[in-house]
């Protein structure tokens, strides 16, 4: 009996929860401010990564980058006079994947935090993320992989 | 004449060279400007050691005591096998020291093989801490406001509460939505405390039973400047064999005794200013069977929530940039039994509330100095459970007032 009320309370709760849930999805995905580059038409040799522009999301400010086999993804964010950074997002505390989130990157392993520029926001880690040497030409940018 | 001829060579091969490199592609440009590749790399075998601690001065105002304490020294020890396959440890030393009949601890807090899939899923595998509320993974005292961590993360979430297990974690690849997932050893119901919560039942890695299991889950939404979680988690707390169960006329089984657990957090944060919202709820619906069994008193259901704001008083700052001074006020409010089982008996001082106000200030990142006071308000003293009081025991007080001063690094 108690048990049977308990999961009636739970099933409200939960059906309640993943409605709002629901809404907030629906509501934030074609805004969230990350987009995720075309992965199959990046080509790696030499480790160097080499992306068409057109696989980047027009207008987009923030792209995150999976590179097939390549152990950590990586953000790209178009700047002015058509620079881009690229941030390896390998947290600096324990090499630990990171996160993407609304305004900056997290790591669940000891909760480090970092901005969108890939500043320490909250330690453990004391580094900044690791920027990649990056070549934009006219219709690809090259990324050099570490 | 010929040293001539040698420093004209010379300059047109400079020359030539120069002009070579206007037709490099940018990949071979790239390739010949990169020093990093030949030292670096994100698959080397690589050791590191870091760890953080803290330490506190309390004084409770109605019991008239005041305490300091070497809270906690953490060692982290992590090992990267290869690009795919790390280690990761935690060894906590509590109360500085351990002896016979002290309260001092060592214990292993976490310690898992970590299997990355890809960039954005990985398999943990050993004693590693679940998904559940916010301290539990974040636990660094340089990463949350107030001496003490919340009280709900301690006694109603069993924070830092790990077990033993395998966990699949990972991203969707076209939405920010986190998810994991978990199989874990159960509870230990004999090891429930009246006033403790599910705390005294963990195993925390040491010869867990693993008739019994848990199976645990968590969703996080990131957008913007919010982060949303959901979490749940459901598990036996009757590790003994069926044989020893029926002659105790008690469930058995993986979910034998069952726990419920149900948690959701929000999260904000813009500039300055930071707010946390978390709510839990527990059900545990064979509490009858518990207190049957093993007198503990279990009640059948408890919940805890807090919200917190903030606010960093050096934000925008550019002499204090490196620095942070961040006041706050948490409150938070729990009962450990909000509903109790008919063999149960109603403990008012379980119901409670607490208002913390204080600041925390990082004189850089990773160490930090806190103060707060905690203004705590609880329900009546029920005398039937307060058995052999001590001549000298104060009068139980509704109220009390309690300053916590402590530091704290991370590394
Ligand atoms: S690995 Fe990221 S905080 Fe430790």
């Amino acid at each position: 009996m108690e048990r049977r009320v308990f999961l009636k309370k739970s099933c409200k709760i939960c059906l309640l929860g993943t409605a709002g849930f629901a809404v907030v999805l629906e509501a934030c995905s074609p805004k969230a401010g990350i987009t995720l580059a075309d992965a199959k038409s990046v080509i790696v040799k030499d480790s160097i990564a080499t992306v068409p522009l057109s696989a980047l999301k027009n207008n987009s400010p923030l792209t995150i980058l999976t590179i097939p086999k390549y152990p950590y993804e990586i953000a790209i964010e178009k700047m002015e006079n058509n620079n881009y950074r690229t941030l390896l997002l390998m947290c600096t505390h324990y090499e630990n994947q990171l996160i993407p989130t609304g305004n900056g990157y997290t790591c669940s392993a000891h909760g480090s935090k970092f901005t969108k520029e890939g500043k320490v926001l909250n330690g453990p880690a004391a580094l900044p993320l690791k920027e990649l040497k990056t070549i934009v030409s006219e219709t690809n940018l090259f990324i050099q992989l570490i | 004449m010929f040293k001539s001829f040698i420093a004209t060579a010379i300059l047109l091969l400079l020359f030539f060279c120069a002009n070579a490199q206007i037709v490099r592609t940018p990949a071979q440009q790239l390739l010949i400007t990169n020093e990093d590749s030949l030292n670096a790399g994100v698959s080397k075998s690589k050791t590191v050691l870091s760890g953080y601690g803290s330490a506190l001065y309390r004084r409770d105002f109605n019991a008239q005591q005041s305490t300091m304490n070497l809270e906690r020294v953490v060692l982290f020890v992590g090992h990267q096998f290869n690009e795919k396959i790390a280690f990761f440890s935690e060894l906590e030393i509590e109360n500085a020291k351990v002896t016979g009949g002290g309260d001092g601890e060592i214990a292993m807090e976490q310690a898992y093989l970590k299997f990355n899939l890809n960039a954005r899923k990985y398999i943990v595998a050993g004693l590693f801490i679940p998904r559940i509320g916010l301290i539990n993974e974040n636990h660094l005292p340089v990463n949350f406001n107030g001496v003490e961590r919340p009280i709900v993360e301690q006694i109603v979430i069993p924070s830092t509460w790990r077990e033993l297990g395998i966990g699949f974690y990972g991203r969707f690849k076209n939405k920010p939505l986190n998810y994991s997932i978990a199989i874990m050893n159960g509870l230990n119901s004999s090891g429930f405390e009246h006033g403790n919560g599910l705390r005294g039942g963990r195993f925390e890695g040491s010869n867990a039973t693993a008739n019994n299991l848990a199976v645990t889950g968590a969703l996080q939404y990131y957008y913007k400047n919010f982060i949303f979680q959901f979490s749940g988690y459901a598990g036996g707390s009757n590790g003994l064999t069926k044989r020893a169960s029926d002659s105790l006329n008690i469930d058995s089984g993986i979910f034998g005794l069952p726990v419920y657990m149900g948690e959701t957090n929000i999260q904000y944060s813009k500039n300055a200013f930071s707010a946390k919202a978390l709510f839990t709820y527990i059900n545990i619906t064979a509490a009858n069977q518990i207190n049957k069994t093993y007198s503990n008193n279990t009640a059948s259901s408890m919940y805890g929530g807090y919200g917190e704001i903030a606010y960093d008083l050096f934000y925008g700052k550019e002499k204090m940039k490196e620095q942070q001074l961040k006041i706050f006020s948490r409150y938070e409010m729990l009962d450990l039994n909000s509903s109790i089982a008919i063999n149960g008996i109603y403990d008012g001082t379980q119901k409670q509330s607490h208002l913390i106000l204080g600041f925390t200030y990082l004189p850089v990142k990773n160490v930090v100095i806190k103060a707060d006071v905690r203004l705590v308000h609880t329900g009546e003293e029920n005398p039937s459970l307060v058995i052999n009081p001590s001549r000298v025991r104060f009068p139980y007080n509704r109220t009390n007032q309690i300053f916590n001063l402590g530091i704290g690094y991370s590394f």
